[in-house]
């Protein structure tokens, strides 16, 4: 009802306004009553069955006994530290970078920290709750503190600064796990080595999201942009890479990235008398390069249909500039072109996080595979629901905290829009 | 802009022309099958403005386009200030930040401000910094009279406001030849005037000028010359009063009186 819609209507008491509605649309044929009360019926026994389970007979102690295993799988508490440490450098960046640009309203972390509470309530005890909170705090002082530099002149700087800080620690985080353990120091000591196979839970999860998205995204771009290339060879390297990634399912690369590819660089040999040493890649990295190496592909596409809507004017203009051919890539095609396809990005983005879940075949234990060795223990024999429905709960929270988010950018990069 | 006085007076412009900016031999360029232009010879002098006319697909659209390498050429040459267009792409680089070129559809970029529209080639070209950068922005945005629409973007501003912030960016990068490919034929008709003064201003003050338009009060007040075109070839040209007066090809006659 709009405002000026009001004062012609007649005040009606509400009960009346409800019946009328209900007439209008509930009740307007007897097939409709029906349906009405049918679906009623069954929403209303769904929610009692769901209440009933959530606040009555689950037996919620299994995800509070295993809180470590949900959080990081058999991550050794001593080295805890280094997932805090990466917290709270993430959170300094976030705050920076908020602020920085400035894309994003408030709401959001309202609405995320509303659907998180049920996590704290399960998993934050002792230490973690410091740690979470000086982590939000850390977020909250980079926050403030850039708050001067946003209409400063130091504005640019800073902002390159920020890209450069999250590019380097992006780095600093990855590097070891990649590595590992040709180049770093043996055991003990500050940056023991922790196996792969402890890595677990929602942690490793979100480092296999995160490198996912973080790493298939510029390499998809690149693709897309070969593809569009007018060298002969780039063009039909892209192409032939994509077409044959796209035909194969997710699980077959994941497969073919543990037993062949790693196998093979395990393998000592020689090649024309020269001994190649063998070199131990871990399960995660793997894992990693296998959901690189699929999403790019699709990313490439879905960038590919970007590039094609920026029209061939605007290439021209800027040409007509004395732009080079980089320069006309980087500047005007591609921010338009990813403009376009952020909502198809992020739902890739999404589907690459959910998709993580599949790393259970190689026998590491992420969030899923958790939810499933939780109720094998004695004494949660068989509390499978629990442990479903704690899990989709995180799933939920952070595949729609990205959708949101998605929204959030495209209606400020929506300015200017023609 | 069809008001018919304006025949009787001479080119106002006094200034002297200067040296062949512009030389065109023999120029041919096809489309598949299609030859859109067959053999094109002229030269332009410096400050000269020069209007092409002609009915659509007569290649004119396509002719202007080659003299910046828009469109590559097949057969003959094109020398612009001294250095020839080919494939090599340090010439072809150098030409186009020299040329300036405004096009019927703007081609404004919609992602950035009108001064970063305006800017880029300026810090990204011509490495200047963004301070200087802005400082030429704002002069020219005074010069095309939109001053305050500097912070807004593309899709904010009326379409003749468009076509001039178009006019400022090709202008910034201070290019000795300016091309103009039917400016006004995207705009309403009460923005074409402002767009015309804006070209107009530029002919008096000595820029080099290739223009195709179908504004033929601009082709007899301003052009030292009328280029007509058809079928690919230059089928007449001369000063807009022996053009317009007294036309001696049939076709010249034939076309003048559809359109007039």
């Amino acid at each position: 009802m709009t405002a000026q819609s009001r004062p012609i209507a007649p005040a009606l008491p509400p009960h009346v306004v409800a019946y009328r509605w209900a007439r209008a649309n509930l009740f307007s044929s007897p097939g409709n009553a029906v349906l009405t009360i049918v679906t009623v019926a069954i929403l209303g026994l769904a929610a009692y069955q769901g209440s009933r389970f959530v606040f009555a007979t689950a037996e919620w102690e299994i995800i509070e006994a295993n809180r470590g295993l949900f959080f990081t799988g058999r991550f050794p508490r001593d080295e805890f530290w280094r997932i805090w440490v990466t917290l709270h450098g993430v959170a300094v960046l976030f705050g920076l970078s908020w602020r920085l640009w400035g894309t994003l309203s408030w709401r959001l972390p309202l609405v995320f920290a509303a659907a998180c509470v049920p996590l704290y309530v399960f998993m934050l005890e002792g230490w973690a709750i410091l740690w979470t909170s000086t982590s939000i705090a850390a977020f909250a002082a980079a926050y403030f503190a850039a708050w001067p530099v946003r209409f400063s002149r130091f504005r640019d700087l800073a902002r390159n600064l920020t890209v450069w800080l999250w590019i380097l620690g992006f780095a600093a985080a990855m590097l070891p796990t990649a590595l590992y353990p040709s180049f770093l120091p043996g055991q003990g000591g500050l940056f023991s080595h922790v196996p792969d196979r402890e890595w677990g839970g929602l942690f490793l999860t979100m480092v296999l999201a995160i490198v996912g998205i973080a790493v298939s995204f510029p390499l998809g771009v690149l693709l897309a942009v070969g593809r569009a290339s007018t060298f002969p060879v780039i063009r039909i390297f892209c192409v032939a890479y994509i077409e044959m990634v796209r035909a194969v399912p997710l699980i077959t690369i994941l497969f073919m990235s543990f037993f062949i590819l790693r196998l093979a660089i395990r393998h000592e040999t020689s090649i024309l008398g020269i001994p190649i040493t063998g070199y131990e890649v871990s399960v995660v990295f793997m894992a990693m390069l296998g959901f690189v190496l699929f999403s790019a592909a699709y990313i490439a596409e879905i960038v590919r249909g970007g590039l094609q809507a920026v029209p061939r004017g605007q290439i021209e203009a800027g040409q007509a500039l004395g732009l080079g051919g980089v320069q006309v890539l980087a500047l005007i095609v591609l921010p338009q072109a990813l403009r376009a396809v952020i909502p198809a990005l992020v739902s890739q983005f999404i589907s690459l996080f959910k998709d993580t879940s599949l790393v259970f075949i190689l026998a590491l234990t992420d969030l899923l595979a958790v939810s499933r060795i939780a109720p094998a223990q004695p004494g949660f024999i068989g509390l499978h629901a629990e442990a479903l429905l704690f899990i989709g709960l995180i799933y939920w929270v952070i595949a729609f905290s990205m959708s949101r988010a998605s929204q959030q950018l495209e209606r400020n990069l929506g300015v200017g829009e023609r | 802009m069809t008001d018919d006085t304006v025949i009787e007076a001479p080119p106002t412009r006094d200034h002297a022309l200067g040296h062949e900016i512009i030389v065109c031999r023999d120029v041919k360029k096809w489309f598949g099958d299609f030859q859109a232009l067959c053999g094109i010879s002229t030269t332009v002098r410096e400050s000269e403005v020069v209007v092409i006319i002609g009915p659509s697909g007569s290649g004119k659209s396509t002719f202007l386009r080659t003299l910046n390498r828009l469109e590559p050429h097949d057969e003959g040459t094109i020398i612009i200030d001294g250095v020839e267009l080919n494939n090599d792409l340090r010439n072809v680089e150098k030409i186009r930040s020299e040329v300036g070129i405004v096009f019927q559809q703007f081609n404004l970029f919609p992602h950035l401000t009108i001064e970063r529209n305006i800017s880029l080639a300026l810090t990204h070209v011509r490495h200047l910094k963004k301070s200087d950068a802005k400082e030429l922005v704002v002069s020219l945005l005074e010069r095309v009279g939109i001053p305050e629409q500097i912070d807004k973007y593309p899709a904010q501003l009326s379409g003749g406001q468009q076509q001039r912030v178009a006019i400022a960016r090709a202008l910034a990068m201070q290019p000795k030849i300016m091309l103009f490919d039917e400016p006004t034929s995207a705009l309403d008709p009460e923005m074409i005037k402002e767009v015309l003064d804006v070209m107009h201003e530029l002919a008096e003050s000595g820029m080099t000028m290739v223009v195709v338009t179908h504004e033929m009060g601009f082709a007899k007040g301003v052009a030292d010359r009328i280029m007509f075109m058809d079928e690919g070839l230059i089928v007449e040209q001369g000063t807009p009063a022996e053009f317009f007066e007294a036309p001696k090809e049939d076709r010249t006659k034939l076309f003048l009186s559809q359109i007039l």
